[in-house]
């Protein structure tokens, strides 16, 4: 008698990882940018991920997320034990914006739990967090950069010439303005913490 | 000449022994925070330039013959080895924590041990700097008890 056959459900972390899992096992492990393209692909997030469309895209995991109070070292944190799945996002969020950040990080780690089940780990002990930070950049980044090809279709498709150049250069540096913002973010957030610690000191 | 070098060790010995009586808990201390160093991987060297700490200054201490740093020191090095300052101080004999607080801080941290051991369980973080305070890991056990419905903290 053979084993039985695992079903994976197919909107699902693990149905998401298997997909991974298949379209990209030639170059394994991926790098973050595809599992991200991947994320943004599967879950159909929209160009501007916000936290209520994460709520409700973990609502539909199964996966409680919760904006609390958690200790002062703590952005975020997350755990997996059997069927519970849990994000907690810190209340006290010191730069807006980085609540979504925070969830996507914690996103990413639960997804590792999900590979290290198939037997294909992707990151180690030791650069999970830096992974983790790259994944929450690239969802942001990846379901932006998805938006970019139609909103030139949309560009172009205006007739009058310098307004058509301007919405070229208005979405150029739209784009550049946006790619900086996510990815200073952490940077911005630690320089706050720091300060605040030093306050708090002083 | 041999009898020259043998005296000149004896001597050092002496004086490193002298010197160790001198201070209360300098005889583990060195050789804890060698352990602290060594636990993270760290080169004197590496460790000089993070904590700003002279390297031929910690290799004397972590060989004993020197007494424990300032307590500014022992902050710095907290920080680059992700221990809290009170274990330093303590150990260094700067600080006495009564037996409760011990007890309280111990049950933690072998509760945090049984939950970032615990196959079954996934967990993780997103940190402000590299150091877990004992309040984030009293918070992570906690919420291991309440997935799980186990009880780690409970007094014994």
């Amino acid at each position: 008698m053979g084993q039985e056959p695992i079903i994976i459900p197919p909107f699902s972390l693990s149905g998401f990882c298997a997909t991974v899992q298949s379209k990209h096992a030639a170059n394994w492990p991926p790098t973050e940018m595809t599992i991200a393209t991947e994320f943004v692909d599967y879950f159909k997030l929209e160009p501007i991920v916000f936290m209520a469309k994460l709520e409700e895209l973990c609502q539909q995991l199964g996966i409680t997320l919760r904006v609390t109070s958690l200790p002062e070292c703590l952005r975020g944190h997350n755990y997996r034990f059997e069927n519970q799945r849990e994000i907690l996002i810190s209340e006290s969020q010191t730069v807006r914006g980085t609540e979504v950040y925070t969830a996507l990080h914690e996103m990413r780690e639960l997804l590792e739990y999900e590979f290290c089940d198939f037997g294909i780990p992707i990151c180690n002990s030791a650069d999970k967090e830096t992974r983790a930070d790259e994944f929450a950049i690239s969802v942001q980044i990846g379901a932006f950069a998805k938006e970019i090809p139609a909103l030139l279709n949309q560009a172009s498709g205006i007739e009058c010439n310098w307004k058509r150049w301007a919405a070229y250069i208005a979405l150029f540096l739209g784009t550049i303005v946006y790619g900086v913002a996510l990815a200073a973010l952490p940077l911005l957030e630690d320089i706050q913490d720091r300060n605040r610690l030093r306050q708090l000191r002083n | 000449m041999i009898l020259v070098n043998l005296s000149t060790e004896i001597l050092n010995l002496a004086i490193a022994r002298f010197k160790s009586y001198n201070y209360p808990g300098m005889n583990k201390f060195g050789p804890y925070l060698k352990q602290l160093r060594k636990q993270k991987g760290l080169t004197l060297k590496q460790v000089e330039k993070a904590a700003r700490i002279s390297n031929s200054f910690l290799s004397q201490v972590e060989r004993g013959i020197r007494k424990p740093p300032r307590p500014d020191m022992l902050n710095r090095l907290a920080a680059v080895y992700g221990v809290p300052v009170q274990d330093l101080l303590e150990t260094a004999g700067y600080i006495t924590r009564n037996t409760k607080e011990r007890t309280e801080r111990d049950r933690i941290e072998r509760a945090y041990e049984h939950v970032i051991t615990d196959p079954h369980y996934s967990q993780g973080t997103r940190m402000k700097g590299i150091t877990l305070s004992l309040e984030a890991k009293k918070f992570i056990v906690e919420m291991y008890e309440k997935a799980t419905n186990r009880s780690l903290l409970k007094e014994e």
